[in-house]
Protein backbone atom coordinates (compact mmCIF):
# COMPACT_ATOMS: atom_id res chain seq x y z
CA UNK A 1 0.00 0.00 0.00
CA UNK A 2 2.64 2.61 0.90
CA UNK A 3 4.25 2.24 -2.70
CA UNK A 4 1.13 1.82 -4.32
CA UNK A 5 0.10 5.32 -2.53
CA UNK A 6 3.47 7.08 -3.76
CA UNK A 7 2.72 5.82 -7.35
CA UNK A 8 -0.36 7.87 -6.94
CA UNK A 9 1.46 10.63 -5.28
CA UNK A 10 4.16 10.58 -8.39
CA UNK A 11 0.96 10.86 -11.08
CA UNK A 12 -0.69 13.09 -9.22
CA UNK A 13 2.35 15.54 -9.46
CA UNK A 14 2.75 14.91 -12.98
CA UNK A 15 -0.96 15.58 -13.49
CA UNK A 16 -0.94 18.92 -11.50
CA UNK A 17 -3.28 17.50 -9.61
CA UNK A 18 -2.54 20.15 -6.12
CA UNK A 19 -3.48 22.91 -8.92
CA UNK A 20 -7.12 21.62 -9.08
CA UNK A 21 -7.09 21.12 -5.64
CA UNK A 22 -5.77 24.68 -5.62
CA UNK A 23 -8.27 26.17 -8.03
CA UNK A 24 -11.41 25.60 -6.45
CA UNK A 25 -10.68 27.18 -3.54
CA UNK A 26 -9.68 29.91 -5.29
CA UNK A 27 -12.80 30.58 -7.24
CA UNK A 28 -14.90 30.33 -3.98
CA UNK A 29 -12.14 32.83 -2.25
CA UNK A 30 -13.09 35.65 -5.57
CA UNK A 31 -16.75 34.34 -5.72
CA UNK A 32 -17.28 35.24 -1.90
CA UNK A 33 -14.62 37.67 -1.71
CA UNK A 34 -17.00 39.52 -4.16
CA UNK A 35 -20.34 38.99 -3.02
CA UNK A 36 -19.75 39.29 0.68
CA UNK A 37 -21.65 42.22 2.06
CA UNK A 38 -19.52 45.18 3.70
CA UNK A 39 -19.16 44.62 7.60
CA UNK A 40 -21.83 47.86 7.82
CA UNK A 41 -24.09 47.25 4.87
CA UNK A 42 -27.83 46.22 4.46
CA UNK A 43 -27.23 42.69 6.00
CA UNK A 44 -27.44 41.85 9.37
CA UNK A 45 -25.16 38.46 10.22
CA UNK A 46 -22.77 39.05 7.97
CA UNK A 47 -21.00 35.84 8.59
CA UNK A 48 -23.15 34.16 8.31
CA UNK A 49 -24.47 36.00 5.25
CA UNK A 50 -21.20 34.21 3.95
CA UNK A 51 -21.48 30.61 5.58
CA UNK A 52 -25.24 31.07 3.44
CA UNK A 53 -24.05 31.50 0.16
CA UNK A 54 -21.38 29.05 0.23
CA UNK A 55 -23.28 25.97 -0.42
CA UNK A 56 -24.77 27.63 -3.59
CA UNK A 57 -21.56 28.19 -4.79
CA UNK A 58 -20.51 24.34 -3.82
CA UNK A 59 -23.41 23.27 -5.67
CA UNK A 60 -22.11 24.68 -8.49
CA UNK A 61 -18.74 23.78 -8.36
CA UNK A 62 -18.31 20.79 -6.53
CA UNK A 63 -20.15 17.83 -8.69
CA UNK A 64 -17.78 19.20 -11.58
CA UNK A 65 -15.01 19.78 -9.65
CA UNK A 66 -15.02 16.33 -8.73
CA UNK A 67 -15.78 14.68 -11.48
CA UNK A 68 -12.60 16.61 -12.82
CA UNK A 69 -10.76 15.25 -10.25
CA UNK A 70 -11.98 11.17 -10.66
CA UNK A 71 -11.90 11.35 -14.12
CA UNK A 72 -7.92 12.47 -13.52
CA UNK A 73 -7.23 9.84 -11.40
CA UNK A 74 -8.92 6.66 -13.67
CA UNK A 75 -8.24 8.57 -16.87
CA UNK A 76 -4.39 8.31 -16.54
CA UNK A 77 -4.79 4.51 -16.58
CA UNK A 78 -6.87 4.01 -19.68
CA UNK A 79 -4.91 6.26 -21.49
CA UNK A 80 -2.10 4.05 -21.11
CA UNK A 81 -3.60 0.87 -21.22
CA UNK A 82 -2.01 0.44 -18.05
CA UNK A 83 -4.81 -1.27 -16.01
CA UNK A 84 -3.43 -4.86 -17.36
CA UNK A 85 -0.18 -3.68 -16.54
CA UNK A 86 -0.59 -2.75 -13.02
CA UNK A 87 -2.89 -6.08 -12.35
CA UNK A 88 0.57 -8.16 -12.82
CA UNK A 89 2.39 -5.97 -10.64
CA UNK A 90 0.39 -5.31 -7.79
CA UNK A 91 -3.15 -6.81 -6.23
CA UNK A 92 -6.31 -4.35 -7.56
CA UNK A 93 -7.25 -4.26 -3.78
CA UNK A 94 -3.72 -1.78 -3.10
CA UNK A 95 -4.26 -0.26 -6.46
CA UNK A 96 -8.07 0.69 -5.53
CA UNK A 97 -6.67 1.84 -1.94
CA UNK A 98 -3.95 4.18 -3.09
CA UNK A 99 -6.64 5.37 -5.79
CA UNK A 100 -9.14 6.34 -2.80
CA UNK A 101 -6.78 7.55 -0.82
CA UNK A 102 -5.15 9.55 -2.76
CA UNK A 103 -8.87 10.68 -4.11
CA UNK A 104 -9.74 11.24 -0.14
CA UNK A 105 -7.31 13.37 0.69
CA UNK A 106 -7.46 15.99 -2.47
CA UNK A 107 -11.10 16.36 -1.14
CA UNK A 108 -10.03 17.32 2.63
CA UNK A 109 -7.76 19.29 1.47
CA UNK A 110 -10.27 21.33 -0.62
CA UNK A 111 -12.59 20.87 2.03
CA UNK A 112 -10.61 22.54 4.38
CA UNK A 113 -8.83 25.52 2.33
CA UNK A 114 -12.43 26.28 1.24
CA UNK A 115 -13.76 26.92 5.43
CA UNK A 116 -10.60 28.57 5.64
CA UNK A 117 -10.96 30.76 2.40
CA UNK A 118 -14.19 31.78 3.90
CA UNK A 119 -13.37 32.39 7.15
CA UNK A 120 -10.57 34.39 5.85
CA UNK A 121 -12.75 36.62 3.70
CA UNK A 122 -14.94 37.22 7.07
CA UNK A 123 -11.80 38.66 8.50
CA UNK A 124 -10.35 40.30 5.69
CA UNK A 125 -14.29 42.64 5.19
CA UNK A 126 -14.11 42.93 8.89
CA UNK A 127 -16.66 40.92 10.67
CA UNK A 128 -17.51 41.07 13.93
CA UNK A 129 -20.18 38.45 14.22
CA UNK A 130 -18.72 35.57 16.11
CA UNK A 131 -19.74 31.98 14.43
CA UNK A 132 -19.58 29.31 16.83
CA UNK A 133 -16.65 27.03 16.29
CA UNK A 134 -18.81 23.94 16.04
CA UNK A 135 -21.01 25.62 13.36
CA UNK A 136 -17.53 25.76 11.36
CA UNK A 137 -16.64 22.65 12.12
CA UNK A 138 -20.01 21.11 10.57
CA UNK A 139 -20.20 23.09 7.57
CA UNK A 140 -16.57 21.37 6.50
CA UNK A 141 -17.53 17.91 7.34
CA UNK A 142 -20.84 18.32 5.25
CA UNK A 143 -18.71 19.88 2.16
CA UNK A 144 -16.29 16.79 2.75
CA UNK A 145 -18.83 14.52 2.78
CA UNK A 146 -20.97 15.35 -0.16
CA UNK A 147 -17.68 15.73 -1.91
CA UNK A 148 -16.64 12.55 -1.00
CA UNK A 149 -19.71 11.28 -2.56
CA UNK A 150 -19.72 12.97 -5.43
CA UNK A 151 -16.18 12.07 -5.96
CA UNK A 152 -16.52 8.22 -5.65
CA UNK A 153 -19.78 8.20 -7.61
CA UNK A 154 -17.95 9.68 -10.33
CA UNK A 155 -14.56 7.65 -9.86
CA UNK A 156 -17.44 4.78 -9.98
CA UNK A 157 -18.81 5.88 -13.65
CA UNK A 158 -14.98 6.87 -14.49
CA UNK A 159 -13.96 2.76 -14.03
CA UNK A 160 -17.47 1.59 -15.55
CA UNK A 161 -17.07 3.39 -18.58
CA UNK A 162 -13.84 3.87 -20.45
CA UNK A 163 -14.97 7.14 -21.74
CA UNK A 164 -14.70 10.77 -19.72
CA UNK A 165 -17.27 11.75 -21.35
CA UNK A 166 -20.28 10.66 -19.39
CA UNK A 167 -18.82 10.90 -16.55
CA UNK A 168 -18.26 14.58 -16.58
CA UNK A 169 -21.29 15.28 -17.90
CA UNK A 170 -23.21 13.71 -14.96
CA UNK A 171 -21.63 15.76 -12.88
CA UNK A 172 -22.14 19.45 -15.38
CA UNK A 173 -25.78 17.99 -15.30
CA UNK A 174 -25.64 17.25 -11.79
CA UNK A 175 -24.60 20.92 -11.22
CA UNK A 176 -27.26 22.54 -12.79
CA UNK A 177 -29.81 19.77 -10.99
CA UNK A 178 -28.47 20.74 -7.73
CA UNK A 179 -28.41 24.87 -8.01
CA UNK A 180 -32.04 24.53 -9.32
CA UNK A 181 -33.30 22.10 -6.82
CA UNK A 182 -32.47 24.89 -4.26
CA UNK A 183 -34.93 26.89 -5.30
CA UNK A 184 -37.46 24.11 -5.55
CA UNK A 185 -39.93 23.43 -2.63
CA UNK A 186 -37.23 21.82 0.57
CA UNK A 187 -38.21 18.11 -0.28
CA UNK A 188 -37.10 18.46 -4.01
CA UNK A 189 -33.51 19.17 -2.94
CA UNK A 190 -33.54 15.61 -0.75
CA UNK A 191 -33.69 13.95 -3.56
CA UNK A 192 -30.59 15.61 -5.48
CA UNK A 193 -27.40 14.36 -4.11
CA UNK A 194 -25.23 16.65 -6.19
CA UNK A 195 -27.31 19.64 -4.49
CA UNK A 196 -27.08 18.17 -0.23
CA UNK A 197 -24.78 20.97 0.09
CA UNK A 198 -27.75 23.24 0.43
CA UNK A 199 -30.25 21.91 2.59
CA UNK A 200 -27.48 20.23 4.83
CA UNK A 201 -26.33 24.04 5.44
CA UNK A 202 -27.14 25.14 9.05
CA UNK A 203 -27.25 28.80 8.00
CA UNK A 204 -30.34 30.09 6.62
CA UNK A 205 -32.12 33.16 5.68
CA UNK A 206 -34.73 34.19 8.30
CA UNK A 207 -36.20 37.43 6.77
CA UNK A 208 -35.80 39.86 4.04
CA UNK A 209 -37.54 43.00 3.94
CA UNK A 210 -37.34 44.25 0.27
CA UNK A 211 -37.88 47.94 0.92
CA UNK A 212 -35.55 48.33 3.59
CA UNK A 213 -33.72 45.90 1.34
CA UNK A 214 -32.03 44.40 4.86
CA UNK A 215 -31.56 40.74 5.00
CA UNK A 216 -31.03 38.65 8.40
CA UNK A 217 -29.50 35.54 8.55
CA UNK A 218 -28.96 33.00 11.69
CA UNK A 219 -28.49 28.78 12.31
CA UNK A 220 -30.95 26.43 12.59
CA UNK A 221 -30.23 22.75 13.69
CA UNK A 222 -28.00 20.41 12.07
CA UNK A 223 -29.40 18.10 9.63
CA UNK A 224 -28.13 14.28 11.39
CA UNK A 225 -30.16 12.32 9.25
CA UNK A 226 -29.33 13.78 5.82
CA UNK A 227 -25.40 13.88 6.94
CA UNK A 228 -25.45 10.20 7.56
CA UNK A 229 -27.31 9.54 4.64
CA UNK A 230 -24.96 11.28 2.76
CA UNK A 231 -21.94 9.61 4.33
CA UNK A 232 -23.73 6.32 3.57
CA UNK A 233 -24.15 7.26 -0.08
CA UNK A 234 -20.10 8.08 -0.08
CA UNK A 235 -19.73 4.40 1.65
CA UNK A 236 -22.19 2.89 -1.17
CA UNK A 237 -20.13 4.57 -3.86
CA UNK A 238 -16.82 3.78 -2.45
CA UNK A 239 -17.71 0.13 -2.23
CA UNK A 240 -19.17 -0.17 -5.54
CA UNK A 241 -16.17 1.35 -7.15
CA UNK A 242 -14.27 -1.49 -5.49
CA UNK A 243 -16.50 -4.31 -6.63
CA UNK A 244 -16.52 -2.81 -10.27
CA UNK A 245 -12.08 -2.47 -10.07
CA UNK A 246 -12.66 -6.03 -8.40
CA UNK A 247 -14.64 -7.19 -11.43
CA UNK A 248 -13.31 -5.32 -14.33
CA UNK A 249 -12.26 -7.58 -17.20
CA UNK A 250 -9.05 -6.31 -18.63
CA UNK B 1 -7.96 20.58 -47.48
CA UNK B 2 -10.58 22.62 -45.14
CA UNK B 3 -13.48 20.96 -46.33
CA UNK B 4 -12.12 17.12 -45.66
CA UNK B 5 -10.87 18.50 -42.15
CA UNK B 6 -14.52 19.71 -41.70
CA UNK B 7 -15.94 16.74 -43.05
CA UNK B 8 -13.30 14.57 -41.00
CA UNK B 9 -14.30 16.18 -37.82
CA UNK B 10 -18.11 16.25 -38.09
CA UNK B 11 -17.96 12.56 -38.96
CA UNK B 12 -16.91 12.99 -35.09
CA UNK B 13 -20.43 13.47 -33.84
CA UNK B 14 -21.75 10.91 -35.52
CA UNK B 15 -24.04 8.54 -32.99
CA UNK B 16 -21.77 10.77 -30.54
CA UNK B 17 -22.68 10.73 -27.05
CA UNK B 18 -22.23 14.44 -26.71
CA UNK B 19 -25.74 14.58 -27.86
CA UNK B 20 -27.31 13.50 -25.22
CA UNK B 21 -25.47 16.93 -22.82
CA UNK B 22 -26.81 18.52 -26.29
CA UNK B 23 -30.34 17.87 -25.15
CA UNK B 24 -30.28 17.50 -21.70
CA UNK B 25 -28.79 20.61 -20.08
CA UNK B 26 -31.03 23.09 -22.49
CA UNK B 27 -33.98 21.25 -21.40
CA UNK B 28 -33.50 21.03 -17.52
CA UNK B 29 -32.50 24.74 -17.86
CA UNK B 30 -36.09 25.22 -19.37
CA UNK B 31 -37.76 22.98 -16.99
CA UNK B 32 -36.12 25.15 -14.14
CA UNK B 33 -36.96 28.89 -16.01
CA UNK B 34 -40.45 27.61 -16.76
CA UNK B 35 -41.37 26.59 -13.04
CA UNK B 36 -39.97 29.38 -11.50
CA UNK B 37 -41.61 31.74 -13.69
CA UNK B 38 -44.61 30.78 -12.94
CA UNK B 39 -43.56 30.43 -9.17
CA UNK B 40 -43.32 34.12 -9.39
CA UNK B 41 -45.80 35.59 -11.61
CA UNK B 42 -46.24 38.59 -8.98
CA UNK B 43 -42.70 39.77 -9.67
CA UNK B 44 -41.80 38.98 -12.80
CA UNK B 45 -44.45 41.59 -14.99
CA UNK B 46 -42.59 41.79 -17.54
CA UNK B 47 -43.63 38.70 -19.70
CA UNK B 48 -41.42 37.09 -22.59
CA UNK B 49 -38.44 39.01 -21.04
CA UNK B 50 -38.92 37.63 -17.57
CA UNK B 51 -39.49 33.94 -18.79
CA UNK B 52 -36.34 35.25 -21.11
CA UNK B 53 -34.51 35.85 -18.04
CA UNK B 54 -35.69 32.63 -16.38
CA UNK B 55 -34.61 30.15 -18.94
CA UNK B 56 -31.30 31.86 -19.88
CA UNK B 57 -30.10 32.77 -16.48
CA UNK B 58 -27.46 29.65 -14.97
CA UNK B 59 -27.20 28.62 -18.58
CA UNK B 60 -25.16 31.95 -19.84
CA UNK B 61 -23.24 32.16 -16.33
CA UNK B 62 -22.67 28.80 -16.20
CA UNK B 63 -23.62 26.43 -18.08
CA UNK B 64 -22.62 27.90 -21.64
CA UNK B 65 -18.92 27.56 -21.59
CA UNK B 66 -18.79 24.04 -19.59
CA UNK B 67 -21.15 22.94 -22.73
CA UNK B 68 -18.33 24.38 -24.95
CA UNK B 69 -15.44 23.03 -23.06
CA UNK B 70 -17.37 19.35 -23.57
CA UNK B 71 -18.09 20.25 -27.12
CA UNK B 72 -13.98 21.28 -27.58
CA UNK B 73 -12.93 18.80 -25.29
CA UNK B 74 -14.65 16.14 -27.29
CA UNK B 75 -13.42 17.11 -30.80
CA UNK B 76 -9.83 17.06 -29.36
CA UNK B 77 -9.95 13.74 -27.25
CA UNK B 78 -8.87 11.70 -30.59
CA UNK B 79 -6.05 13.84 -31.24
CA UNK B 80 -4.33 13.49 -27.96
CA UNK B 81 -4.72 9.21 -27.92
CA UNK B 82 -1.60 7.09 -28.88
CA UNK B 83 0.20 9.08 -31.80
CA UNK B 84 -2.66 10.74 -33.40
CA UNK B 85 -0.85 13.95 -32.68
CA UNK B 86 2.21 12.97 -35.01
CA UNK B 87 -0.30 11.51 -37.58
CA UNK B 88 -2.31 14.75 -37.84
CA UNK B 89 0.70 17.08 -37.71
CA UNK B 90 2.28 15.07 -41.02
CA UNK B 91 -0.95 15.11 -42.70
CA UNK B 92 -1.04 17.35 -45.93
CA UNK B 93 -3.43 19.78 -44.18
CA UNK B 94 -2.11 23.36 -43.13
CA UNK B 95 -2.72 23.01 -39.36
CA UNK B 96 -4.83 26.10 -38.62
CA UNK B 97 -7.24 24.30 -41.07
CA UNK B 98 -7.38 21.58 -38.51
CA UNK B 99 -8.41 24.21 -35.80
CA UNK B 100 -10.58 25.83 -38.14
CA UNK B 101 -12.53 23.07 -38.75
CA UNK B 102 -12.64 22.27 -35.56
CA UNK B 103 -14.06 25.89 -34.54
CA UNK B 104 -16.71 25.92 -37.31
CA UNK B 105 -17.97 22.15 -35.86
CA UNK B 106 -18.30 23.76 -32.25
CA UNK B 107 -19.67 26.71 -33.80
CA UNK B 108 -22.30 24.80 -35.58
CA UNK B 109 -22.70 22.96 -32.28
CA UNK B 110 -23.54 25.93 -30.37
CA UNK B 111 -25.85 27.14 -32.92
CA UNK B 112 -27.94 24.39 -32.40
CA UNK B 113 -27.89 24.53 -28.69
CA UNK B 114 -28.73 28.45 -29.00
CA UNK B 115 -31.85 27.32 -31.53
CA UNK B 116 -32.85 24.64 -29.13
CA UNK B 117 -33.31 26.98 -26.01
CA UNK B 118 -35.18 29.55 -28.45
CA UNK B 119 -37.68 26.83 -29.64
CA UNK B 120 -38.12 25.63 -25.14
CA UNK B 121 -38.61 29.14 -24.49
CA UNK B 122 -41.05 29.81 -27.43
CA UNK B 123 -43.01 26.56 -26.83
CA UNK B 124 -42.85 26.61 -22.93
CA UNK B 125 -44.10 30.41 -22.99
CA UNK B 126 -47.20 29.70 -25.11
CA UNK B 127 -47.74 25.93 -23.58
CA UNK B 128 -47.53 26.58 -19.78
CA UNK B 129 -46.90 30.16 -19.52
CA UNK B 130 -49.64 30.88 -22.19
CA UNK B 131 -48.30 33.91 -23.40
CA UNK B 132 -49.48 36.22 -25.84
CA UNK B 133 -48.61 36.74 -29.47
CA UNK B 134 -45.00 35.81 -30.35
CA UNK B 135 -41.61 36.47 -28.36
CA UNK B 136 -40.09 39.77 -28.65
CA UNK B 137 -37.84 40.32 -31.74
CA UNK B 138 -35.37 41.26 -28.83
CA UNK B 139 -34.97 38.10 -27.37
CA UNK B 140 -34.17 36.18 -30.66
CA UNK B 141 -31.40 39.09 -31.13
CA UNK B 142 -29.99 38.50 -27.88
CA UNK B 143 -29.90 34.92 -28.62
CA UNK B 144 -27.69 35.82 -31.77
CA UNK B 145 -25.58 38.53 -29.61
CA UNK B 146 -24.97 35.36 -27.23
CA UNK B 147 -23.62 33.91 -30.44
CA UNK B 148 -21.20 36.44 -31.46
CA UNK B 149 -19.70 36.57 -27.56
CA UNK B 150 -19.73 33.20 -27.62
CA UNK B 151 -17.49 32.82 -30.42
CA UNK B 152 -14.56 33.84 -27.97
CA UNK B 153 -15.58 31.43 -26.00
CA UNK B 154 -14.91 28.79 -28.32
CA UNK B 155 -11.52 29.43 -29.47
CA UNK B 156 -10.47 29.45 -26.21
CA UNK B 157 -11.79 26.61 -25.35
CA UNK B 158 -10.49 24.52 -28.16
CA UNK B 159 -7.01 25.88 -27.61
CA UNK B 160 -7.21 24.88 -23.87
CA UNK B 161 -8.63 21.57 -25.25
CA UNK B 162 -5.71 21.43 -27.25
CA UNK B 163 -2.97 22.46 -25.06
CA UNK B 164 -3.97 20.26 -21.89
CA UNK B 165 -4.33 16.63 -22.83
CA UNK B 166 -7.07 15.98 -20.30
CA UNK B 167 -10.51 15.79 -21.46
CA UNK B 168 -12.04 17.09 -17.68
CA UNK B 169 -9.67 19.81 -17.14
CA UNK B 170 -10.78 22.66 -20.20
CA UNK B 171 -13.81 22.06 -18.83
CA UNK B 172 -13.75 22.91 -15.17
CA UNK B 173 -11.67 25.77 -16.47
CA UNK B 174 -14.79 27.06 -18.86
CA UNK B 175 -16.91 26.99 -15.65
CA UNK B 176 -14.26 28.83 -13.68
CA UNK B 177 -14.31 31.34 -16.66
CA UNK B 178 -18.05 31.76 -16.45
CA UNK B 179 -17.87 32.52 -12.99
CA UNK B 180 -15.01 34.74 -12.95
CA UNK B 181 -17.06 36.17 -16.34
CA UNK B 182 -20.13 36.95 -14.42
CA UNK B 183 -17.65 39.06 -11.59
CA UNK B 184 -16.03 41.01 -14.24
CA UNK B 185 -19.57 41.51 -16.37
CA UNK B 186 -21.53 42.76 -13.00
CA UNK B 187 -18.21 44.92 -12.34
CA UNK B 188 -18.99 46.21 -15.60
CA UNK B 189 -15.94 45.36 -17.73
CA UNK B 190 -17.63 42.43 -19.45
CA UNK B 191 -16.09 43.44 -22.80
CA UNK B 192 -12.30 42.97 -21.30
CA UNK B 193 -12.77 39.16 -20.21
CA UNK B 194 -14.01 36.79 -22.70
CA UNK B 195 -15.85 34.50 -20.95
CA UNK B 196 -17.91 37.37 -20.39
CA UNK B 197 -19.08 38.63 -23.82
CA UNK B 198 -21.36 35.88 -24.15
CA UNK B 199 -23.26 36.25 -20.90
CA UNK B 200 -23.26 40.47 -21.49
CA UNK B 201 -24.52 39.47 -25.00
CA UNK B 202 -27.76 36.96 -23.84
CA UNK B 203 -28.54 39.65 -21.43
CA UNK B 204 -29.69 36.96 -19.15
CA UNK B 205 -30.19 38.88 -15.98
CA UNK B 206 -31.41 42.35 -16.56
CA UNK B 207 -34.84 43.70 -17.78
CA UNK B 208 -32.99 45.86 -20.07
CA UNK B 209 -31.13 45.63 -22.54
CA UNK B 210 -27.38 46.36 -20.81
CA UNK B 211 -26.03 46.64 -24.72
CA UNK B 212 -28.21 49.63 -25.64
CA UNK B 213 -25.72 51.86 -27.44
CA UNK B 214 -22.88 50.20 -27.06
CA UNK B 215 -22.81 47.13 -29.98
CA UNK B 216 -20.11 48.62 -31.14
CA UNK B 217 -17.90 47.61 -28.59
CA UNK B 218 -19.59 44.46 -28.16
CA UNK B 219 -18.75 43.47 -31.65
CA UNK B 220 -15.30 45.07 -31.67
CA UNK B 221 -14.32 43.20 -28.57
CA UNK B 222 -15.55 39.69 -29.43
CA UNK B 223 -13.65 40.20 -33.09
CA UNK B 224 -10.56 41.55 -31.46
CA UNK B 225 -10.60 38.07 -28.84
CA UNK B 226 -11.49 35.81 -31.38
CA UNK B 227 -8.55 37.16 -33.87
CA UNK B 228 -6.09 37.06 -31.46
CA UNK B 229 -7.37 33.04 -29.92
CA UNK B 230 -6.79 31.99 -33.73
CA UNK B 231 -3.39 33.74 -34.17
CA UNK B 232 -2.71 32.42 -30.80
CA UNK B 233 -3.89 28.83 -32.21
CA UNK B 234 -1.55 29.66 -35.36
CA UNK B 235 1.76 30.30 -33.25
CA UNK B 236 1.17 27.03 -31.52
CA UNK B 237 0.58 24.96 -34.17
CA UNK B 238 3.67 26.22 -35.91
CA UNK B 239 5.85 26.71 -33.69
CA UNK B 240 5.17 24.23 -31.05
CA UNK B 241 6.87 20.91 -30.97
CA UNK B 242 4.22 17.97 -30.86
CA UNK B 243 4.31 15.53 -27.56
CA UNK B 244 3.20 12.38 -28.14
Amino acid sequence: MPRSLHAEFQKAWRRHDLLICLLLPVIVLLWSGYSAPDGAGSTVNAFSALFYSAPVMNAILMPVGMAVLANRLWDVEIKGSFPKLLYTLQSRGSLFAAKAALGFGEVFLIAALETACILAVGRWKGYTEVIPPVHILYFFVCTLAVCTMLFFSELLLSVLLTNPLPALCVGVVGALVGLFSAFMPPVVSLFVPWGYFIPLSSFVLVSWDADARIAVYGMRDFRWLLLFWAILLAAGFFLFTWRAIRQKEV
Amino acid sequence: MFKRCLVAENRKLHASPIWIVFFVLPVISAIYGTYNYLQNLGILTDQWYSLWTQHTLFYALFFFPVLVGVYAAYLWRLEHMGHNWNLIMAAPVRPLCLFLAKYVIVLKLVLLTQMLVFALYFFCGKAFAHLPGLPPLETFLYLLRGLVGGQCVIALQLILSMLIRSFAVPVFIGLAGGVVGMLTASKGIGLAFPYALMQVGMNSNKSEDILAGSYGGFILASLVWLLLFVGLAQLLLTRRDVRS
